[in-house]
């Protein structure tokens, strides 16, 4: 339809002509970019290549293969989705800077080169930034600094990475990396992005702390982006399978404890991504399609997670579990679109999770690791424990808070959006085929409604609800935060801050108040040089000449005879140099 | 009586998965091929990451909501959600005076990103 235009750049010129939109219809014509991008896609061919000559380099700004379209569908379609959802808002910033987002994210899974992956790169870390900043408070332009902090580290990790690479072996192709120091450089840049323990604080950080539409959005791109981009360059790398575990294991953990509703959510993040970075890491082709397609519905099911927990925060105007409790009669709309999404992480049989975890977990039987198979499994647990039963029990049912809840009605395009949501997750589930069908490497061998798959999931999330019920006032929400790695930039980071900074910051401190000393000191002399000199000597001060003329006036230097002179000067020096020459 | 039905259906479903547990399938291979093991793998597994959370993390890693400073602990909403917007002015406590620019005049009501559209 638009030739072999990338669908990222759609989007991102999409963000500049929304900027000329007038306000009402800015949130509509927001659509017609992921739609674009959507139509875009369906023309684009395998193995479509666009290439732009760039000084010595050739950028691939367009490389399609079959992993690369995985992640365009579904980055194209969660925008649109994501769209729908904040059609109400009323906010320039918010809305370019989401579709910039989304574009980026869009552009990095096709760029053919690592300077195009970078760049795409960079610009989805500071468009994601402004999506917390849009918050407007305090505590989000803090946390988004942190944010972006985070990720202008781990950009110049992959950036250096990069640059190491191409000195060394002249390509910037982006392929599978061999091992070696640019590699691992470029696998620590990824790792921030994809939240590898323990570079993940960010992620439960800033995620809750972001815009209610803007959270959406970040939930589905920067780690997505991460797990693609470690599919293409690290598949098969073992230390990927331990870092995942942890991930899993640590994400559930973290999430058990966490209060925010949104909280919850980031951790698992964390966790589902440790799914999909141990499949990349255990690298055979079951396990790279069990890791593409939990990508694709988790995408899915996070994004109508964050729509839902967004939607209660909108009609309450609260975050917490320990200040929710008991809405099932003022929305229970929002708890059956949750619940469906709550599921489908769950892995429950008849929704998305279903088709995509236990391919992973079935590619580690395969492989022979019971330990992974054991540890994901229990990492599943978790997920159903905190997601499935702890945050609906706490936040729908439970006790109502002392202070009486205030509901406000949800906007119509809220519900509309997770409709799509509660839509696609259970059509997914019931019918994977149309998934399975673009998966790299073609329809994957795995069968999720096997009759062993579905005794899995059935009795593991059972007997979960049911040690759940019984040990319910166990797992009480407390009014507390917990310490993460983010303690190391956030805390300890300042005695070092202090003694290799600081004096740094008050050298230019001083040498700053210097000059600017200096400058006053000039300026007042230049007001009227025969006056100050006159007071530096000690002289008389020279009287008025006449009345409504001051002595500064009468003996200012004036303009013309300056300009003169500075021009007379520069000729000087102009026929010097022509002289010496 | 409507809850009492939830527990009857719960408690049916749990017979069932177990019924699951015991059809088809060959001879076991794996730890996990036995009929019962995700069954037992569910409830030993939720109780022992609750105890690992609540009570190995919990008491090592919790802190005061306002452990990094009192803004980090503001969790205000007036900017994203009408409920959370002040309700008018307080008789007991009336509103400061507002400059443009203000942190006041920014969080008021309708002036939130996404507040609906007033009128």
């Amino acid at each position: 339809m638009l030739g072999t235009l990338p669908p990222g750049l759609i989007l991102i010129l999409g963000a500049l002509v929304l900027m000329a939109v007038p306000r009402a219809a800015r949130g509509w014509a927001f659509l017609a970019f992921p739609i674009l991008a959507l139509l875009q896609l369906s023309g684009l061919e395998d193995g479509t290549r666009v290439t732009w000559d760039f000084a010595i380099y050739e950028l691939a700004i367009l490389q399609v293969d079959t992993l690369s379209m995985v992640f365009g569908w579904i980055f194209a379609l969660v925008a649109l989705v994501a769209g729908i959802y904040a059609l109400h808002i009323r906010d320039t910033g918010q809305q370019v800077s989401a579709l910039l987002y989304a574009g980026s994210g869009l552009g990095a899974v096709f760029a053919g080169d690592l300077f195009t992956l970078v760049f795409f790169w960079e610009i989805m870390a500071f468009a994601s930034a402004y999506l917390v900043w849009a918050r407007r408070t305090d505590e989000a332009y803090a946390s988004a600094m942190r944010y972006l902090f985070v990720h202008i580290f781990g950009g110049a990790l992959l950036m250096g990475g990069v640059l190491w690479h191409i000195s060394e072996t002249g390509s910037i192709a982006f392929t599978a990396f061999e091992a070696g120091g640019p590699a691992w450089l470029i696998l620590g840049g990824f790792a921030v992005n994809a939240a590898v323990v323990p570079l993940h604080a960010w992620i439960a950080d800033a995620y809750p702390r972001g815009t209610i539409t803007g959270s959406v959005f970040l939930s589905a791109f920067t780690t997505k982006t991460a797990v693609y981009t470690l599919a293409r360059g690290f598949a098969g790398w073992e230390i990927l399978v331990a870092a995942g575990l942890l991930m899993a294991l640590w994400g559930v953990t973290y999430a058990i404890l966490a209060n925010d509703i949104r909280r919850v959510l980031a951790y698992h993040i964390v966790s589902q991504v440790g799914f999909m970075v141990a499949g990349v890491g255990i690298g055979t082709e079951l396990a790279m399609q069990g890791a593409t397609s939990h990508a694709y519905t988790h995408i899915l099911y996070k994004g109508l997670l964050f729509m839902a927990t967004g939607a209660v925060i909108y009609a309450t105007g609260r975050s917490k579990m320990t200040e929710l409790g008991g809405l099932m009669r003022q929305i229970p709309w929002t708890f059956w679109a949750y619940m469906v999404a709550a599921l489908s992480i769950s892995s429950a049989p008849f929704f998305s999770g279903f088709i995509s975890k236990p391919m992973t977990i079935s590619a580690a039987e395969y492989a022979g690791t019971p330990t992974t198979v054991l540890l994901l499994h229990l990492a599943s647990v978790g997920t159903f424990l905190s997601v499935g039963l702890k945050l609906p029990y706490f936040t729908w049912f439970g006790e109502a808070p002392k202070e009486p809840i205030k509901v406000v009605s949800i906007p119509w395009n809220m519900y509309a959006a997770m409709g799509i949501g509660v839509f696609l997750n259970i059509l997914l589930g019931v019918w994977p085929d149309p998934l399975y069908a673009i998966l790299p490497g073609g329809v994957p061998d795995f069968d999720p409604y096997e009759l062993k798959n579905l005794k899995k999931g059935f009795q593991l999330l059972l007997f979960t609800a049911l040690a759940f019920f019984v040990i319910v006032r166990y797992l009480k929400p407390k009014a507390k935060i917990q310490l993460d790695t983010d303690w190391t930039y956030r805390v300890a980071a300042r005695p070092a801050w202090n003694l290799v900074v600081a004096p740094v910051e008050r050298f230019f401190a001083w040498g700053e108040k210097v000059s600017w000393e200096a400058a006053s000191v000039v300026a007042r002399a230049g007001i009227d040089p025969v006056r100050w000199i006159r007071s530096v000597v000690g002289a008389r001060p020279v009287d008025v000449t006449s009345p409504g003329e001051s002595a500064s006036t009468t003996f200012r230097v004036s303009m013309t005879v300056m300009m003169v002179l500075l021009l007379l000067s520069v000729l000087v020096v102009l026929v010097l140099s022509a002289l010496r020459m | 009586m409507h809850r009492n039905v939830w527990w009857v259906l719960f408690g049916l479903a749990l017979v069932g998965s177990v019924a699951l547990g015991f059809m088809g399938e060959g001879e076991p291979v794996y730890i996990w091929d036995f009929a019962l093991f995700f069954a037992i793998f569910g409830l030993g597994g939720c109780l022992l990451l609750s105890y690992l959370a609540k009570g190995l993390v919990s008491p090592v890693m919790d802190r005061p909501e306002d452990f990094y400073g009192p803004q980090d602990a503001q969790n205000d909403w007036s900017t994203q959600s009408p409920a959370a917007a002040p309700a008018g002015p307080d008789p007991v406590q009336p509103d400061p005076p507002e400059s443009p620019g203000s942190d006041q005049a920014r969080r008021r009501p309708g002036r939130g990103a996404d507040a609906p559209e007033e009128g």
